[in-house]
């Protein structure tokens, strides 16, 4: 029978006991009644756990003292705490499947069906339904079911889902587009690339729910706490039932029986064991909703505890592509002398060839003749009848052209025609608009050491260091040196938190495994750096490590209110039944309270703040210019 | 072959601790994991073991936990 049915009999019953007192035994039969009615699934599973070897559960001390307060002819007493017991068991599993499914429910972004273009007709499917190559069509105002790349239309994309990012991004043909974004203008037709499991959301998903199953370092003591605190319990009211009335003159033991049976009540550590996985859960759901992926809620208890930032220069503080900052011609124009550098770079894969071509940005249709590419020097190309050199100083000078001294804090490629030196290019890998306040927002956080590492060169370094609030730069480093000064910072003495890196690029892969916590940016970073990573940062803003750390040291102080919450009553309960201050009804009451209060506070790590899911430079884009 | 089974009703933290031992004890399961909080319960094993080592998963629910099982399409 459902509970909702045997609970009010159950309260009919104990009312009618108050009331109907003629014969003498009615009342106390209606109570018996009545608690029956209340508890008997709760006796019969105490049994049934026992029989397989589980004694102490809650079953079981709930029927222990609720039989034991009979036995001392409280039986009135012992169908209310069950009643009250069982209704507060009802809240409990009903306040957890509401926050289960919130949380669910606020990363869950994938629509319940895909508009599909197939054999010419238009259907409405399912998006599991929905198989790789298909034509996909979106209307403004949709959500995407699945990812894909746009073969006509041109839209904005709101990516907030995925990214936390306020700014809508313009896509068009050729252009991929993420399952959970929301198209917001255009009208679409898209070419399916992934199917449903393997799509943008629902890998996010999957990664965020398996992030569960790595406990924290809280977790688990919660987990060792409640196995050590029933037994220890249970004993106590043992002894705190038969000890007194034996050694206290004039002491009843019915009295004493009966604070014992408060502590059996209280003996369930149940508020705990609940609550503190549901406060990481709701903490690594509001990190995804900001656009943080957290890989399990032991990173985010370790994030919280970090002290010292590392961070890899390229690709993550800086863009990680290059771009030419400045054409310094000798002879002849701006124009021409990036012109000839173009076409000299025109077939090389290098990406400084790329930043060249890019710079010049017209077509390059005029004939070249021979070109040769020297690794780690430059391209000797033949155009328009003369040899054109374009390199480094080194390469320059191997060929007799004599090279001016350049000192800059990027890659200079020095252009040089039949021998005559022609002027420079000076390109470099410029500083990501948002790192300065990335790193500012760090600070005011409490990270006392910011360190940047990275192989470029000492000028490089500084000059990318310069602006920023970085406490070391270490310049030169090969990936083994990156790692070995990693190991050095670990080893410290002074060091009192947790170490931190961030970093995209595949050479960061074994630094991300030796940090006590390792950041990949999403979308630039590599597949591998993703894979060695704790934390992914889906559109790689360096303002989302700050609010990834805020949402980090919220979430885990929320677990601890809950942890102190709900130990401080217990122990409070406890005292008061030793004292003969507390009623089962109390007990009961305080324990059944404290669980639903803990939930409710536990689903506030769900709620992030404005500021640590958007980046200021997104909301206020004059302050780029600054 | 891996998959993943909704549990209906409810697991409390320590049980599925204990449900997880006992299902990955079973004989072709390669990797068992127990989630109460996403109430999801996940099996690798071999794919002709499917969808025997489900349905012997869900017994195991059943008996540890009154009110809980698994969601096994046949």
């Amino acid at each position: 029978m459902s509970v909702v049915i045997r609970i009010p009999l159950a309260i009919l019953l104990v009312v009618a006991s108050f009331i109907f007192k003629a014969p003498g035994w009615l009342p106390d039969a209606l109570a018996i009644l009545g608690y029956v009615i209340a508890g008997y699934d709760v006796v019969y599973r105490a049994f049934r756990n026992i029989l397989r070897g589980r004694v102490f559960d809650e079953h079981f001390l709930m029927s222990l003292a609720t039989v034991g307060a009979m036995v001392i002819g409280e039986y009135t007493e012992a169908a209310a705490v069950m009643i009250f017991y069982q209704v507060g068991e009802f809240f409990q599993d009903y306040a957890v499947d509401r926050s289960r499914r919130a949380i669910a429910q606020a990363m869950d972004l994938r629509p319940e069906s895909a508009r599909v273009l197939r054999d010419g007709e238009e259907l409405v499917l399912s998006p599991e339904e929905v198989r790789v190559g298909e034509t996909m069509l979106l209307r403004p105002g949709e959500r995407v079911p699945l990812d894909g790349v746009i073969l006509s239309g041109l839209t904005q994309m709101d990516t907030a889902a995925l990214t936390g990012e306020a700014l809508p991004r313009e896509a068009g043909p050729g252009d991929e587009i993420l399952s959970g974004c929301v198209n917001l203008t255009g009208v679409l037709t898209v070419r399916v690339s992934h199917s449903y499991d393997q799509s943008t959301v629902s890998r996010i998903l999957e990664m965020v729910e398996n992030a569960t199953d790595k406990k924290s370092r809280q977790e688990a003591f919660i987990t060792r706490f409640s196995a050590v605190y029933t037994p220890v319990v249970v004993i106590l009211a043992l002894l705190l039932a038969f000890v007194p009335p034996l050694i206290i003159p004039g002491a009843v033991l019915q009295d004493w029986v009966y604070r014992a049976l408060n502590f059996l009540v209280v003996s369930c550590p149940c508020a705990l064991v609940v609550s503190i996985p549901l406060s990481f859960f709701a903490g690594l759901g509001g990190a995804s909703r900001a656009g943080v992926l957290v890989k399990g809620a032991n990173y985010l208890e370790a994030l919280a505890d970090a002290s010292t930032f590392v961070f890899d220069k390229t690709g993550t503080l800086t863009q990680g592509s290059f771009t030419v900052e400045d054409v310094v011609p000798r002879s002849i124009t701006q124009e021409e002398l990036l012109r000839l550098a173009a076409l000299a770079e025109r077939h090389s894969n290098h990406p400084i060839a790329q930043s060249i071509r890019s710079a010049w940005g017209k077509p390059l249709d005029e004939v070249t003749g021979e070109v040769r590419e020297l690794p780690g020097g430059g391209v000797i190309a033949h155009i328009e009848g003369r040899q054109v050199l374009a390199g480094n100083a080194r390469m320059l000078g191997e060929h007799g052209v004599a090279v001016p001294g350049v000192t800059s804090h990027g890659t200079v490629v020095h252009l040089a025609a039949d021998g005559e030196y022609l002027g420079h290019l000076l390109i470099s890998d410029l500083v990501k608009p948002c790192a300065r306040l990335a790193l500012e927002k760090l600070r005011a956080e409490g990270i006392e050491e910011l360190v940047m590492l990275t192989g470029d060169t000492e000028q490089a370094g500084r000059a990318a260091a310069a602006g920023l609030a970085i406490t070391q730069v270490h310049t030169g480093l090969l990936p083994q040196d990156k790692v070995a000064k990693v190991e050095e910072l670990l080893a410290r003495e002074d060091r009192r938190g947790r170490l931190v890196f961030a970093g995209d690029g595949v050479n960061d892969a074994p630094v991300l495994a030796r940090a006590d916590v390792g950041f990949a940016m999403g979308a630039l970073g590599t597949d591998a750096a993703i894979e060695a990573a704790d934390i992914v940062i889906m559109n790689d803003d360096p303002c989302k490590m700050a609010g990834a750390l805020h949402i980090a040291r919220r979430t885990v102080a929320i677990a601890r209110q809950n942890a102190v919450f709900a130990i401080g009553v217990k122990f409070l309960v406890l005292v008061l039944s030793v004292l003969g201050l507390s009623t089962l009804w109390m007990a009961v009451l305080a324990d059944v309270g404290v669980a639903v209060l803990a939930i409710l506070n536990a689903m506030r790590a769900l709620h992030v703040r404005r500021q640590d899911r958007m980046c200021a430079c997104e909301l206020t884009p004059s302050a780029l210019a600054a | 072959m891996t998959k993943a089974y909704p549990i209906k009703g409810q697991v409390c933290a320590a049980c599925a601790a204990r449900v997880e031992k006992k299902i990955a004890a079973l004989p072709g399961v390669i990797f068992a994991r127990v989630n109460a909080l996403t109430k999801k319960v996940t099996l690798e094993a071999a794919p002709e073991r499917f969808p025997d080592v489900a349905l012997e998963a869900d017994r195991i629910l059943r008996r540890e936990e009154d009110g809980a099982s698994l969601v096994v399409d046949r």
